[in-house]
């Protein structure tokens, strides 16, 4: 019994260390998706936003393979994260508490909508119409498939 | 024997014990925002952020909208809304096969109201292209390879690396400070003070002074490559080039002229990038025709 207590504590030790040394990243932009394969065009498996916490499962190029809090395991570019330390432990019990507080941190840090609106209260000869209505211009996956499909184009291209 | 094992077990108890109350010190829900770990997140906020590439993707696209504003405070918009659809769904087709293709809020493309020749990139993915530079697009394979150039700049960040050292030492001593907060009116006033100057930096290299110009021969090299990967023929841009070049003389001292280095030197160094390259992709007849169809009149 007592031969077997050895390599019960050496793996439970390296359990720990590997889930401590395990690669963590935030996603850092609005809006985007966990993606079926390494490839833009992909499906998506979930939507993810600003402050979603994911866990490295591996790497392929600018691609990386990753598990999100809920146990989803999909494709993200890797200019969609930035390396950052996640308590992954409380990983299901507490995804959405997570989000809002990295969410709070995101928000308050640095120039952001009050730092606008102030700069917009100096200068108000200064329109943001524009600006807004351009923000709104939208460009889906789907629309962006159509468009290099038809224009033999990414995946659809190959006449040299 | 009799003596290692519970050691070792009290050894492990004790790492293991530790690990997890490191853990729950780590980012945990509501926990994080306390006194203390503000303290630690304005001491380390303050000591790690140093250069542009600190700057933060929300910061980017806050930047980048009042830097859009301040273009949009100089030229009109051409209202016309299936050519902005048209240039919006190329100029994300290149970014997305750039080395940046996802970006805080995306890219989106407006064309401006102007018979100047043209191209802003401001951070954040806000792209305006003339009316004027548009005339000197032949086809889609040329306006793929402008907007590629554009998306190149974002992608490499040029515009924030336009603003001021001292600026940005000044930006992070101030945020270093105040994160994780609300700022107050005194605090805000100056931070939208350096904001200002930030965004003075950035439209002065835009619209007056332009970019350095290796940033240009490197969004040019930048644009080869995205438009290779999108599947484009990159003489697009030696194409382009050579129809500015055509134009120089009557047009030196304005827009893109001003702020570029002459398209000779540019198409130089395009050219041979070009020939680098083993195969090209053919320049297909339905691009061609879907790009006239677009600029009718």
């Amino acid at each position: 019994m007592k031969k077997l207590k050895l390599p019960l504590i050496l793996g439970m030790i390296l359990m720990v260390s590997v889930v401590f040394g395990a690669e963590t990243f935030m996603v850092k932009v609005r809006s985007t998706a966990l993606r079926s394969g390494p490839q833009f065009f992909a499906s998506t498996v979930i939507a993810l936003k600003a402050g979603d916490g994911l866990l490295l499962v591996s790497r392929q190029a600018d691609w990386i393979q990753v598990k999100t809090s809920a146990g989803q395991t999909g494709w993200i570019h890797q200019s969609a994260v930035e390396p950052k330390k996640i308590d992954i432990l409380a990983w299901g019990k507490g995804t959405k508490t997570q989000a809002s507080a990295n969410e709070v941190a995101l928000a308050a840090k640095g120039f952001n909508k009050q730092v606008e609106d102030s700069y917009k209260a100096k200068n108000k000869n200064i329109s943001f119409v524009w600006v807004d209505k351009m923000a709104l211009i939208a460009v889906t996956r789907a629309d962006l498939r159509t468009f290099l499909q038809q224009g033999k184009l990414g995946a659809w291209g190959g006449s040299k | 024997m009799k003596t290692r094992s519970p050691l070792i077990l009290s050894l492990a108890f004790l790492v293991m014990a530790g690990l997890l109350a490191s853990c729950s010190t780590l980012q945990k829900g509501q926990e994080l925002l306390t006194k203390e770990n503000l303290t630690k997140i304005e001491k380390t906020a303050t000591v790690i952020r140093n250069t542009f590439a600190d700057i933060t993707e929300e910061e980017e696209y806050y930047i980048g909208r009042s830097v859009a504003a301040l273009i949009l405070s100089r030229y009109n918009v051409y209202n016309n809304e299936p050519l902005n659809r048209y240039v919006n769904v190329v100029g994300n087709a290149v970014a997305a096969f750039s080395s940046r293709p996802e970006i805080f809020g995306g890219y989106h493309f407006l064309v401006l109201d102007s018979a100047e020749i043209n191209a802003m990139a401001a951070p954040g993915g806000f792209i305006f292209i003339t009316r004027g530079l548009l005339r000197e697009c032949k086809d889609e394979e040329m306006l793929a390879a402008v907007l590629a150039h554009e998306v190149g700049h974002v992608a490499s960040k040029h515009g924030l690396q336009s603003i001021k050292k001292s600026r940005l030492i000044d930006a992070f001593k101030l945020l270093g400070q105040e994160a994780a907060k609300k700022y107050t009116p005194a605090e805000l006033s100056q931070l939208t003070a350096v904001f200002e100057g930030a965004l003075g930096d950035i439209a002065g290299s835009l619209i007056e002074r332009g970019y350095d110009r290796k940033y240009e021969y490197e969004a040019d090299g930048l644009s080869v490559k995205f438009g290779l990967a999108t599947g484009y023929n990159p003489q697009g841009l030696a194409d382009f080039l050579k129809n500015l070049e055509a134009l120089e003389t009557k047009d030196k001292g304005l827009g893109w002229f001003k702020t570029h280095p002459a398209p000779q030197d540019r198409l130089a160094k395009v050219a041979r990038l070009i020939s680098g390259q083993k195969t090209l992709p053919l320049r297909d007849k339905v691009r061609l025709a879907r790009f006239k169809q677009n600029f009718k009149g």
